[in-house]
C-alpha cells in the first residue's frame, strides 16, 4: 500500500437503481444479522401526484477523516488506520454504545449475536487483498466507485476532481469518506418525510 | 413537499433508560455531597446532620451509579477495559476514574467526618467539591459531546447537568431531613426539632433558588433550539408538544420545577415544612424526567 | 485467482481511465479490478471459485460460488460474462440462503394422511421412482399418456429437456408457465418479426421510452439489463465521441423505482397504452417524421395506408382513453421520432392484458416507423443460439394438447389447465417441476380446488426444492437440487449482440439426498421404458449436454463441455457485432419482412393492423370500482425468494398501494386495513397511500404473502443452524404480505393466450 492512500467510495447517484444488491452483499460478505445493517439504500417518494419522483440514497459508514466515534470510544475499540479506514476491533469493545449515540450518521449497530458494535469498515479484508469492498463490486446501476483518493490517477480522484460531489452534514466536520453524486437533498435530510408516531 | 419515506432502516436508540438512572443517581450523588461538604464547611452546628446525611448519600449513589452503567454495556465481563486501555479523548475515560477516585474519597471523607474529624474532614470536603462536579459535569459532557444529537451538543449542557444535580441532592437532603425531623425525633429537645424545622424550610429556599435557575437554562436552551436548524427545531417540537411533552413540560417543568418553585416562595405554602417536603419530592421526580428526556428523546430524532 | 495484488487492481484502474481520456467528465467510471475472488473474512485465505449461472431469476447472470471445505460461502457475478459483467442483484446474493435454506425438501417424501393434511413419510429414491414409474406404465398400458401432464417453470433452456421426457412417454401436455408472463408479448414479436422478443440497446440509446416496463425492479435480464440502462443514461466519451445521457420517460400507472428516476412519468389508465403508442405513431406519420427507407423496403405494408389506418388514432382520442394529455402525447412522439437512435421498451405492463397482443404490436411499430429497428442503439432481434434436440428425437404426439391454451400461435398455455380439466378433460398424474401454481396463477381458490381435488388431479408429484403451496397437495414429492448444486446448460440473449453459452455446475455436493430434475427424468425414462427410453441413450445429463453443444464448431474447438466447465461462458471470438442483421436473411416471418400487417392475426378474427381493443373488465369503472394492478419488487423472484433471509427482511409485505387524494377522500390512511373484493373473491389487506399511482388504480406486488412454502416466507421466528432465524424481527410488527392471486379472475388474451393479470376491477372497503 503506498503510504498516503486514503480510501474512499464514490457513489453516482445518477446510477444508483434503488435495487438493494449492495445491502445484500454486505449481509453475505460480513455476515451482518438479521435485524442490523451496515449498508441500505433509503429510497423517498416525492412530489404530488403527477408530478412524483422517487430518489436513492445508499447509506453506509463515511469513514470519516475525523471519526467522532473514534473520539468518543473510551477503550479506543475505535480506531482509524493509517489508510482511513475507521475499525472496530472486536476484542476491545466493550459495548458502551457511546460511539453509537456520537456517530451523527446511525450507522453503527451492535450485533445482537456477538454484542459488539459493528459498521462498515470498507471491507478492508478485501481491500489488503486487493479486491474491491462487495456493495461496490456488485453494483448493478454501476453508481458505487472505490478508490484511494489521494491517488490521482484513481478513478475516485477523477470524479472528486471534475464531478459535483457531496457529503452528508458537512457541518459535523467529520470529513467524510463517502461522497455523493447528484444525491437529492431531501433523501439527505433525516426530518424529510418523518412522521412522529 | 410532499415526501414520503418508502425504505429506510429503523434509526436507533442506542442508550437507555439505565443510562438515564445512572446520570440521575451521579447528580443525586454529587449534589448531595456538595451541599454535605457546605454543611460541614459552614460549622454552624444545626448543620450538622445535614453534613452525615450527605456524607452517607453520596458515596451510595455513586456506587449504586456505576452499576446501571454495567448493566447496559452490552459486554460487563469487559467493563475492565475502561481502565485498561484508556483514550484520552473521550469523556467517559475520564469519567472512569472520577467514577473511582470520588467515591473513595467520598468515603474517605465520610469516615471522618462519623469519626468527628472535622479538619481532616474539610480538607477532604473541599478536595471532593470539583471532584463532585467532574463527575457530574463530565456526564454533561458525554451527552455534550454527542455531535449528532441536537438536544445534546450544546455548551451548556455540562451546567445545566450541574444544576440540576445540585436540584436533585437538595431535593433527597432535604426529603431524609424531614424524615428524620418527623420520624427520628424521639428524646430531641424541642428547639433542635425546631431549628430542624428551620433549616428544612431554610433548604427549601435554596432549593427554589437552584429550581429557578435550572429553569433559566432549560428556557436558555429551548430558546436557542426553537431558533435554530431542522434537527434542533425539530427536538424543540418533540419534547415542548411531541411525543415527550407529557413528560418534559408535565413532568419535569411543571411538576418537577414550576409547582416546586412555587410551593417554597408562595406565602401560604412557604411556611410549612410538609409543603417543602412535597416541592422536594417534586424535583426528584421532574430531575429523574429530565435525565430521561434529555437521554432518551435526545436520541429519538432521526438522523438518517 | 490467488494472485489479485494491488498493483494489478491500480494497473487495471488506470488502463480503463485511460480508455476514458480525457479531463472531461468521466461519469462513466469503471472499476475494472472486478476480479471474481472471495477470501475468508478472517482467514484472509482465498476461496475455491466455481464458475457457474444463477437461476434466481430468469436472467441467468454468470456467477462464482466461493467454496472452502464443501460449504458454499458465498455468491459473486463473474466480470467474465459478457451480460452481468461481474454484477449480481441482491437475489443472487441471495442464492445462498436457498441452498442452505432450513425448510428446504431433501428427502423423497409420500402423502401418509389425507390430501393437504400435511402428514409425511420418507422414503427411498428406489421406492419414489418405481412408484412413478409403475404409474407411468400403467398410463401407457391403457393408453392413457395423454393423461399424464408436466407442468414446469420457465426454465427457459432446459426446457426442452422437460418437453422431451414428455413427447418421448406419449404426452403432448409439456405446459410451461410462459403463458403466465410473456405469452402475449412473445406472440405479438414472432407474430410481427419472427423473434420472440427484443433486446433494446440502451447502454447506446439517447431515448429510452418505456410502456410497462420496470426493468430498475424486475426484467427478464434484469441485471445485465440495468446497467447498460444506467450506462446509456449518463453523459461520456466512447470511441472519441460523446455520448450524452439519454432520456428516459415512462409510462406506468405506478410510479415504480424505474418511473421514478425516469425524466417524465406519464401515470397512464391501465391497458390502454395501445391507443397511445398508436397515436404517438399517427403523429409521426402525419408530421413527416418517420423514416420511409425502414417502412418501403421492410415493412409489408404501403407507407400512405398505414398513415391512414393511423389516422383515426388522434392524441384527442388517446387521452380519453388514457388520460394522458394530448399535448404530452404529441411532444413525446416528436421527441422520439427526432431523437436518434431511440428505442421503446415493453414488458409486462403492456403484455399482461387481455390486448396485450395489439398493444405490443402498436409498440414495436414505433420503433419501425422511426428506423430504430436493430440498429445500434434501437430496438434489436436477440442474438442467441438455439440449442438443437440432440438425436434420436421423439416425435410431437399426434394428439393436440387438451390444455393448452388459446393462443394463436397455438403456444401451450398453463393456467389454460384450470378450464380444460372444468371443461371434461381427464387428467390422470400431474407432474410439477419448479412450478406452484396454487401460488401463482390466477382465481386462488379454483387453482387450489383443481390440485387439491383427488378426483381431478388423482396422482400428483412435485419436483421442487420446497413444500409450496401446490406441492402441500402432492402425493409425492421428488426433491430437486437446486441451481448451485445442479448441472445445466443456458443460451440466453446477449447483450454484446454476440451469442453467448453459459454452463451451470453444482457449486457444492447436493444437499441430503436431492438429485436433479434432469437425472430424475432421465432415470425415470429407464424405468418406465416401453421404448421411452430410447430417446435418452445418455448415461447423464451431462452427456445430453455435451451432445447438444457437439454441432456448435467454433466451441468444440475451444474445448467444448470442458471450456465451459473451466470459464463458465463461451461466444465466438470471430464474431462481432453486426446491426441490421435482418439485411442478410430478412425477418423470420412468411413474409421476410417485418410483418405490420399480420396475416395470421386476420385469419383470428382481428384487425390485421396493430390497433387497440379496450379491455372490457375495465372499459368502463363506477366511481368506486378500480383496477388492481401487480408488480414485482426489486429483491424478489414471484414465488420464490420470499424464504430468503436476506431478501425477505427487505421485502416482507406488500401494502396495496392507493393514490393519496383517493385514499383520504375514502378516509383511509397508511396503514390501514382493507378488504378487496373482485368477482373472484376477496382478500384483506393493508394499505400505503402514496402521490404515486394512477386514482383509477390500485397496485399490490406477487412477490409475498405465502401461507406455505417456509417458515421464514411466513415471517415465523425460530430457532435453526442456518443464519440467526431467531431473530426475524418483522413477523409480529409487519406480518408477511397477502399475495393477490386469490382476487384475479383467470383470464387471457386471445391472441396470444397469456395471462391478462393486470385487468382486474375491484371494490375497496374499510376492514
Ligand atoms: N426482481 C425481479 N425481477 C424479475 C422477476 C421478479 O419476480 N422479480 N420476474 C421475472 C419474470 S418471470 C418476468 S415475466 C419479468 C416481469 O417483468 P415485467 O413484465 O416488466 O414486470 P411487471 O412487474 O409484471 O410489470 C411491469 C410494470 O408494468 C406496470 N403496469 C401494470 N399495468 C400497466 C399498464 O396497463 N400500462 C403500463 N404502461 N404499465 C402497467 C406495473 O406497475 C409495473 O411497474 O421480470 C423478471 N425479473
Ligand atoms: N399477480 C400476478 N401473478 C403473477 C404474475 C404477475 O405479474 N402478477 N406474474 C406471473 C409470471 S410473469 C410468472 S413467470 C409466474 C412465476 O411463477 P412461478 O414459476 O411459480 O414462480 P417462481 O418464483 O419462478 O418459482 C417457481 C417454483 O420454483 C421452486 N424452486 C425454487 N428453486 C428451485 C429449485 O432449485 N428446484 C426446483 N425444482 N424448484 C425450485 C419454488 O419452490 C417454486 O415452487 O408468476 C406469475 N404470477
Ligand atoms: S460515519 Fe460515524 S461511525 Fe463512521 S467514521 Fe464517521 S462518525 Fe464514525
Ligand atoms: S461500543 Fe465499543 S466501539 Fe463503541 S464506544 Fe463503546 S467500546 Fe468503543
Ligand atoms: S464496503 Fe463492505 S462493509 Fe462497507 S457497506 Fe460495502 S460491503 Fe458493507
Ligand atoms: S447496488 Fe448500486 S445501484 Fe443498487 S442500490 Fe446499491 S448503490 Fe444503488
Ligand atoms: S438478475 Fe439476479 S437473480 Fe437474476 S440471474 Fe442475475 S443475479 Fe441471479
Ligand atoms: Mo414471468
Amino acid at each position: 500500500m503506498k503510504k498516503d492512500t486514503r480510501w474512499a467510495m464514490v457513489i453516482d447517484l445518477r446510477k444508483c437503481v434503488g435495487c438493494h444488491s449492495c445491502s445484500v452483499a454486505c449481509k453475505a460478505e460480513n455476515d451482518v444479522p438479521p435485524s442490523v445493517f451496515r449498508s441500505w439504500v433509503k429510497i423517498i417518494e416525492k412530489g404530488k401526484y403527477p408530478n412524483v419522483s422517487k430518489s436513492f440514497l445508499p447509506s453506509l459508514c463515511n469513514n470519516c477523516e475525523n471519526p467522532i466515534c473514534v473520539r468518543n470510544c473510551p477503550v479506543g475499540a475505535s480506531y482509524k488506520r493509517e489508510d482511513g479506514i475507521v475499525l472496530v476491533d472486536p476484542h476491545r469493545c466493550i459495548g458502551c454504545k457511546y460511539c453509537m449515540a456520537s456517530c451523527p450518521y446511525d450507522v453503527r449497530h451492535i450485533n445482537p449475536i456477538r454484542k459488539i458494535v459493528q459498521k462498515c469498515y470498507f471491507c478492508h479484508h478485501r481491500v489488503d487483498a486487493g479486491l474491491l469492498p462487495a456493495c461496490v463490486e456488485t453494483c448493478i446501476g454501476r453508481a458505487r466507485v472505490f478508490g484511494d483518493m489521494n491517488d490521482p490517477n484513481s478513478d475516485v480522484a477523477k470524479l472528486l476532481a471534475t464531478e459535483p460531489v457531496i457529503v452528508l452534514k458537512p457541518e459535523m466536520a467529520t470529513e467524510p469518506r463517502v461522497f455523493y453524486i447528484g444525491a437529492d437533498i431531501d433523501a439527505m435530510e433525516p426530518m424529510e418525510g418523518h412522521t412522529e408516531e | 413537499m410532499d415526501i414520503q419515506v418508502v425504505y429506510n432502516t429503523p434509526h436507533e436508540i442506542p442508550l437507555g433508560v439505565p443510562i438515564a438512572v445512572y446520570f440521575y443517581l451521579t447528580g443525586l450523588s454529587a449534589g448531595s455531597f456538595v451541599i454535605s461538604v457546605i454543611a460541614v464547611l459552614g460549622g454552624r452546628k444545626e448543620y450538622k446532620p445535614l453534613g452525615r446525611i450527605g456524607a452517607i448519600v453520596a458515596p451510595v449513589a455513586l456506587i449504586v451509579a456505576p452499576a446501571f452503567l454495567i448493566v447496559d454495556l452490552e459486554q460487563p465481563m469487559r467493563f475492565w477495559h475502561l481502565f485498561v486501555f484508556m483514550n484520552p479523548q473521550s469523556p467517559i475515560t475520564y469519567g472512569s476514574f472520577l467514577l473511582t477516585l470520588y467515591p473513595i474519597n467520598g468515603i474517605i471523607y465520610a469516615w471522618f467526618l462519623f469519626r468527628g474529624e472535622q479538619a481532616l474532614a474539610k480538607i477532604l470536603g473541599l478536595l471532593g467539591i470539583p471532584l463532585a462536579i467532574c463527575t457530574h459535569g463530565y456526564t454533561g459532557f458525554i451527552l455534550a459531546l454527542g455531535k449528532g444529537r441536537a438536544l445534546w451538543s450544546t455548551a451548556l449542557m455540562p451546567t445545566l447537568f450541574i444544576v440540576s444535580a445540585m436540584v436533585s441532592g437538595m431535593g433527597l437532603m432535604i426529603v431524609l431531613a424531614t424524615l428524620r425531623w418527623k420520624y427520628f425525633s424521639k428524646g430531641r429537645p424541642p428547639e433542635a426539632l425546631a431549628q430542624d424545622r428551620q433549616l428544612i424550610l431554610g433548604l427549601g429556599k435554596i432549593l427554589g433558588g437552584c429550581v429557578l435557575f435550572d429553569l433559566f437554562l432549560i428556557g436558555n436552551d429551548i430558546l436557542v433550539l426553537l431558533t435554530s436548524k431542522t434537527e434542533e427545531l425539530a427536538v424543540a417540537h418533540l419534547i415542548l408538544t411531541g411525543r415527550f411533552a407529557p413528560l418534559f413540560v408535565g413532568v419535569e417543568i411543571f411538576l418537577g420545577g414550576i409547582i416546586p418553585a412555587l410551593l417554597v416562595f408562595l406565602p401560604v405554602t412557604s411556611r410549612r415544612v410538609r409543603y417543602c417536603f412535597l416541592a422536594s419530592c417534586l424535583t426528584l421526580v421532574g430531575i429523574l424526567a429530565m435525565r430521561i428526556v434529555v437521554v432518551i428523546a435526545g436520541q429519538s430524532i432521526p438522523l438518517h | 485467482m490467488a494472485g489479485i495484488n494491488r498493483r494489478e487492481f491500480i494497473k487495471g484502474t488506470a488502463a480503463a481511465v485511460g480508455a476514458i481520456g480525457s479531463a472531461w467528465k468521466v461519469s462513466e467510471a469503471m472499476e475494472p479490478s472486478v476480479v471474481g475472488a472471495s477470501i475468508g473474512r478472517t482467514s484472509r485465505r482465498p476461496r475455491n471459485s466455481v464458475v457457474t449461472t444463477c437461476l434466481n431469476c430468469y436472467a441467468r447472470c454468470g456467477i462464482f460460488g466461493y467454496e472452502t471445505d464443501g460449504q458454499l460461502m458465498a455468491v459473486g457475478g463473474n466480470p467474465g460474462h459478457p451480460n452481468n459483467r461481474g454484477r449480481m442483484c441482491a437475489k443472487g446474493h441471495a442464492g445462498i440462503n436457498i441452498l442452505y435454506d432450513p425448510d428446504r425438501i431433501l428427502h423423497p417424501m409420500k402423502r401418509v394422511g389425507e390430501r393437504g393434511s400435511g402428514k409425511w413419510q420418507q422414503l427411498s429414491w428406489e421406492e419414489a421412482l418405481g412408484e412413478v414409474a409403475s404409474r407411468m406404465r400403467r398410463l401407457a398400458a391403457a393408453k392413457q399418456q395423454d393423461r399424464f401432464v408436466f407442468l414446469s417453470t420457465r426454465d427457459i433452456t432446459s426446457q426442452d429437456f422437460t418437453r422431451r421426457f414428455c413427447y418421448a412417454f406419449g404426452s403432448p401436455n409439456a405446459l410451461v408457465n410462459v403463458p403466465l408472463s410473456g405469452w402475449n408479448k412473445a406472440s405479438a414479436q414472432a407474430l410481427t418479426w419472427g423473434a420472440p422478443f427484443e433486446i433494446n440497446d440502451v447502454a447506446n440509446t439517447q431515448y429510452m421510452l418505456l410502456f410497462g416496463a420496470n426493468p430498475f425492479e424486475a426484467h427478464l435480464l434484469r441485471t445485465s439489463f440495468v446497467q447498460r440502462i444506467t450506462e446509456g443514461r449518463v453523459t461520456k466519451i466512447e470511441h472519441d465521441k460523446v455520448h450524452h445521457g439519454a432520456k428516459m420517460v415512462a409510462f406506468d400507472p405506478r410510479l415504480s423505482q424505474t418511473a421514478g428516476k425516469s425524466d417524465e412519468w406519464f401515470p397512464i389508465r391501465p391497458g390502454t397504452d395501445g391507443i397511445v403508442a398508436l397515436a404517438m405513431a399517427n403523429v409521426i406519420m402525419r408530421e413527416g417524421l418517420a423514416e420511409r427507407d425502414f417502412i418501403d423496403n421492410w415493412c409489408n405494408y404501403p407507407f400512405d395506408k398505414l398513415a391512414a389506418h393511423l389516422a383515426q388514432f388522434t392524441p384527442e382520442a388517446a387521452e380519453r382513453e388514457s388520460g394522458v394529455p394530448a399535448a404530452d402525447i404529441r411532444r413525446i412522439a416528436v421527441e422520439f421520432a427526432t431523437t436518434k437512435p431511440a428505442t421503446t421498451v415493453s414488458t409486462g405492463g403492456i403484455s399482461k392484458h387481455e390486448n396485450g397482443v395489439q398493444a405490443e404490436r402498436a409498440v414495436m411499430l414505433l420503433n419501425a416507423i422511426t428506423g430504430n429497428i436493430d440498429v445500434r442503439g434501437g430496438f434489436c432481434l436477440p442474438r442467441q443460439y438455439h440449442l438443437p434436440q440432440p438425436d434420436p428425437k421423439p416425435s410431437v404426439p399426434d394428439k393436440s394438447s387438451p390444455f393448452f391454451g388459446q393462443g394463436l400461435l397455438g403456444l401451450e398455455g398453463e393456467a389454460g389447465l384450470l378450464t380444460a380439466v372444468e371443461r371434461g378433460a381427464k387428467v390422470e398424474m400431474c407432474m410439477l417441476y419448479k412450478a406452484n401454481p396454487c401460488y401463482e396463477w390466477p382465481d386462488t381458490a379454483r387453482t387450489k380446488k383443481l390440485f387439491s381435488d383427488e378426483q381431478q388431479i388423482p396422482f400428483l408429484i412435485a419436483i421442487d426444492s420446497f413444500m409450496t403451496e401446490t406441492a402441500v397437495y402432492a402425493d409425492l414429492i421428488l426433491p430437486d437440487a437446486t441451481y448451485l448444486e445442479k448441472l445445466e446448460i443456458e443460451a440466453p440473449p446477449s447483450f454484446s449482440m454476440v451469442p453467448i453459452i453459459a454452463l451451470r455446475q453444482p457449486v457444492v455436493k447436493p444437499l441430503g439426498s436431492v438429485r436433479s430434475a434432469e437425472d430424475i427424468l432421465l432415470e425415470l425414462a429407464f424405468r418406465v421404458g416401453g421404448g421411452m427410453e430410447k430417446f435418452f441413450p445418455f448415461d447423464s445429463y451431462r452427456q445430453y449436454i455435451e451432445a447438444q453443444i457437439t454441432g456448435i464448431q467454433p466451441l468444440v474447438k475451444a474445448g467444448g463441455f470442458g471450456y465451459l466447465e473451466e470459464k463458465g461462458v463461451w461466444h465466438d471470438p470471430q464474431k462481432k457485432p453486426v446491426y441490421r442483421s435482418y439485411e442478410q436473411n430478412g425477418f423470420a416471418t412468411p413474409s421476410g419482412k417485418f410483418e405490420v400487417y399480420s396475416e395470421r392475426i386476420a385469419k383470428a378474427g382481428q384487425s390485421a393492423l396493430p390497433t387497440y381493443v379496450p379491455v372490457k373488465q375495465t372499459h368502463n369503472l363506477a366511481d368506486d370500482e378500480f383496477i388492481l394492478i401487480t408488480y414485482q419488487w426489486n429483491v424478489h423472484t414471484h414465488g420464490r425468494t420470499a424464504d430468503s433471509m436476506w431478501l425477505s427482511e427487505i421485502v416482507h409485505s406488500n401494502p396495496m398501494l392507493i393514490n393519496l387524494e383517493v385514499g383520504e377522500r375514502l378516509g383511509l390512511k397508511t396503514g390501514d386495513r382493507v378488504r378487496v373484493s373482485s368477482q373472484s373473491g376477496e382478500i384483506e389487506t393493508e394499505i400505503r397511500l402514496t402521490q404515486g399511482i394512477h386514482p383509477k388504480t390500485v397496485a399490490m406486488s406477487d412477490s409475498v404473502g405465502h401461507w406455505a412454502y417456509g417458515r421464514i416466507a411466513q415471517a415465523k421466528r425460530f430457532k435453526s443452524k442456518y443464519l440467526e432465524t431467531e431473530h426475524i424481527w418483522w413477523g409480529e410488527e409487519e406480518g408477511c404480505g397477502t399475495h393477490p392471486n386469490a382476487i384475479i379472475r383467470h383470464s387471457s388474451d386471445p391472441l396470444g393466450g397469456g395471462e391478462a393479470w393486470m385487468d382486474t376491477r375491484v371494490r375497496i372497503k374499510k376492514a
